[in-house]
């Protein structure tokens, strides 16, 4: 099997020695090229995980790999834009983009990011701190890809945006990234935000992953039910069940077939899978095996 | 265009070299601006004071002039190492950590050590070259003056750390200790006041408490008042007499004898005092004293780097 974009098994951090964890036993693996969901609630440790992937959180526990390394031994390959998008608001867009060239000596591709400033009708001798929200992203997102990072990590990068420019950056980072095969990894607390544009999808809740994989095998691996009320077979995990009167609807994991009894059957919406796992914080975990981590290598240490 | 003049100023300067200088140009700007008045004026001075002749008025105005000016400068010159400390903990470090800037400089194919290690590197070569012209137009400036004038700019006292290495070695403290609090602090302003606060403690503990001892004194012993230490020679701390057995009588157990009509000497000898005594360092000290006073500051500054890169490394996991 080739090598992971990321493997984490039994990821932990925990701020301060009495804190609270803000990732507590977080195992997943995302195979390279792609394009993937980082969903939960505010607080359920998306960012302190993305801080970790990045390098720039130590785990307190657990073990890390980003490209098959420790995120500070990928650093080449790996691109990070956090929530802020923190750039120096002193310098213009042409300075920002020297930067990101003087940082990445070797691997920089500035037509690549003089495209992408330029797509959005900026001209270079702009000061940073005269950019609107859409294109201060616009702009941290050219020096992200002009890095050509195998993994890119964006931390809520759509949150302040305008759905207008929301809908032209979404399209030019899928475009950008489909056309050199980048792994990508958008968290967000905003479901609408990604439906549609990933393919893979990891549900993240009090610091644990809790559905990992791709979104199609994800969705096929659930049914919702309704009809009259019923107990449903001892074998199916029930993830949630509501009960209106008579009638029932229950959302289930497909994980014995048939079924049985008297049910009208129908594949959940992504909207649907998600609010459900979230109601329910019984529900166990499903990773689909492309998303369960293999055995990190013997004698390859803890994450530094 | 600014950005380009600098660059053109700056042409060797690549990689994170360039990042950090292009950032902090302006203060880079203004400290050279400031050296660069400096040597003009001192220069200036020199070639008055040289072709002029000294009784003239107008030499003489000069002399009174350029001592109030070092007096200034002198006094100036304390607060300098606790500009450079808080110039270094605030913008320098923490207010990358503040602004969120760090989350992208750290991320890129630069490490961050090698972030740090730069920075620093750079504001040392700047701060350490520029306070040595400093020192040495100082010197330059207070030469030329008058014996007189030179006793109000004394060696051990108000001048002292102008004259020498010292202040290039507490700038190199505020250089430590800026990186350090920048790193633990994490917020511009408090970050700032800790680092000038910290710098300023470390030069009073040296200026009020241990200078002294870094160096033998001297003790003088005279059976005639020792005239020679109301000189800006000699540094003298402890004086009075000693009885036949060699006690010590200070004279400030002495001080205000005379409301009852007797002179502090007389004082002293009916304590039993039969020779007068000083403990002094004498010019000659000067050297020795400045010497070991920055290899201390070195010594604390290096300590300082040292545990800022082991925070570094600590809090993030992949800093090297």
């Amino acid at each position: 099997m080739s090598i992971a974009a990321i493997e984490a098994v039994g990821l932990g951090k925990r701020y301060g020695r009495l804190g609270k964890w803000a990732v507590q036993d977080c195992s997943f693996r995302l195979p390279q090229g792609q394009i993937c969901a980082l969903v939960g609630p505010n607080g359920a440790g998306k960012s302190t995980l993305l801080g970790q992937l990045a390098g720039l959180v130590r785990p307190s526990r657990g073990e890390l790999r980003v490209m098959g390394k420790t995120p500070g031994a990928a650093r080449q390959q790996l691109a990070f834009l956090a929530q802020e998008k923190p750039l120096y608001p002193q310098f213009t867009i042409e300075e920002t983009l020297r930067m990101g060239q003087e940082l990445n000596p070797g691997h920089w591709d500035a037509e690549r990011a003089a495209r992408i400033v330029k797509e959005g009708d900026l001209d270079p001798g702009t000061k940073v701190r005269e950019l609107s929200g859409g294109q201060r992203t616009r702009v941290a997102l050219a020096l992200c890809l002009g890095k050509q990072p195998d993994l890119l990590l964006l931390d809520e990068p759509m949150a302040d945006l305008d759905p207008l420019a929301r809908h032209q950056l979404m399209g030019n980072l899928l475009a950008e990234a489909g056309e050199s095969g980048t792994t990508v990894v958008i968290s967000s607390h905003i479901l609408a935000e990604l439906e549609g544009a990933c393919d893979y999808l990891l549900l993240m809740e009090n610091g644990r992953i809790r559905l990992g994989g791709e979104t199609d095998e994800l969705l096929s691996a659930h049914a919702l039910l309704s009809g009259p009320v019923t107990e449903i077979g001892a074998g199916t995990t029930v993830v949630e069940s509501k009960v209106t009167g008579r009638h029932m609807t229950a959302l289930v994991r497909r994980d014995s077939e048939p079924l049985g009894g008297d049910w009208e059957v129908v594949e959940p919406t992504l909207e649907e899978l998600l609010l459900a796992h979230m109601r329910s914080p019984q529900a166990p975990a499903l990773l689909t095996p492309s998303a369960e981590p293999q055995a990190v290598r013997a004698g390859a240490g803890v994450a530094a | 265009m600014s950005a380009t003049s600098s660059i053109s100023l700056l042409p060797r300067l690549s990689g994170p070299r360039w990042v950090a200088a292009h950032q902090h140009r302006t203060t880079g700007r203004v400290f050279g601006g400031f050296v660069a008045v400096s040597f003009l004026a001192v220069a200036a001075f020199l070639a008055v004071s040289a072709g002029a002749d000294p009784k003239a008025d107008f030499a003489q105005s000069a002399d009174t002039g350029m001592t109030m000016l070092l007096q200034r400068v002198a006094g100036a010159g304390m607060l300098l190492p606790a500009l450079v400390g808080a110039f270094v903990a605030g913008p320098l470090v923490a207010r990358e950590l503040e602004s969120g800037t760090y989350t992208w400089l750290w991320t890129q194919s630069v490490s961050p050590v090698r972030w740090l290690a730069t920075k620093l590197a750079l504001v040392s070569a700047v701060t350490l070259s520029g306070t040595a012209v400093l020192v040495v137009l100082f010197r330059l400036a207070r030469g030329a003056l008058s014996a007189e004038a030179q006793f109000s700019l004394s060696w051990y006292d108000t001048a002292y750390e102008m004259l020498g290495p010292v202040q290039v070695a507490m700038c190199a403290l505020g250089i430590g200790v800026g990186a350090l609090v920048g790193l633990l602090v994490r917020k511009t302003v408090p970050a700032m006041v800790v680092a000038g606060i910290t710098v300023l403690t470390v030069a009073w503990v040296f200026t009020g408490l241990l200078r002294k001892s870094l160096w033998p004194v001297e003790t003088l012993v005279s059976k005639t008042p020792i005239e020679s230490l109301h000189t800006p020679a000699v540094w003298d701390f402890a004086d009075g007499m000693l009885t036949a057995s060699g006690t010590r009588v200070l004279t400030e157990t002495c001080w205000g004898t005379e409301g009852v009509g007797k002179t502090p000497e007389q004082c002293m000898a009916d304590l039993g005092g039969v020779q007068y005594f000083a403990d002094v360092h004498p010019e000659s000290h000067f050297w020795p004293l400045q010497l070991i006073e920055s290899g201390l500051l070195l010594v604390l500054a290096g300590l300082a780097v040292a545990v800022a890169f082991r925070v570094l490394r600590g809090r993030h996991a992949g800093a090297s």
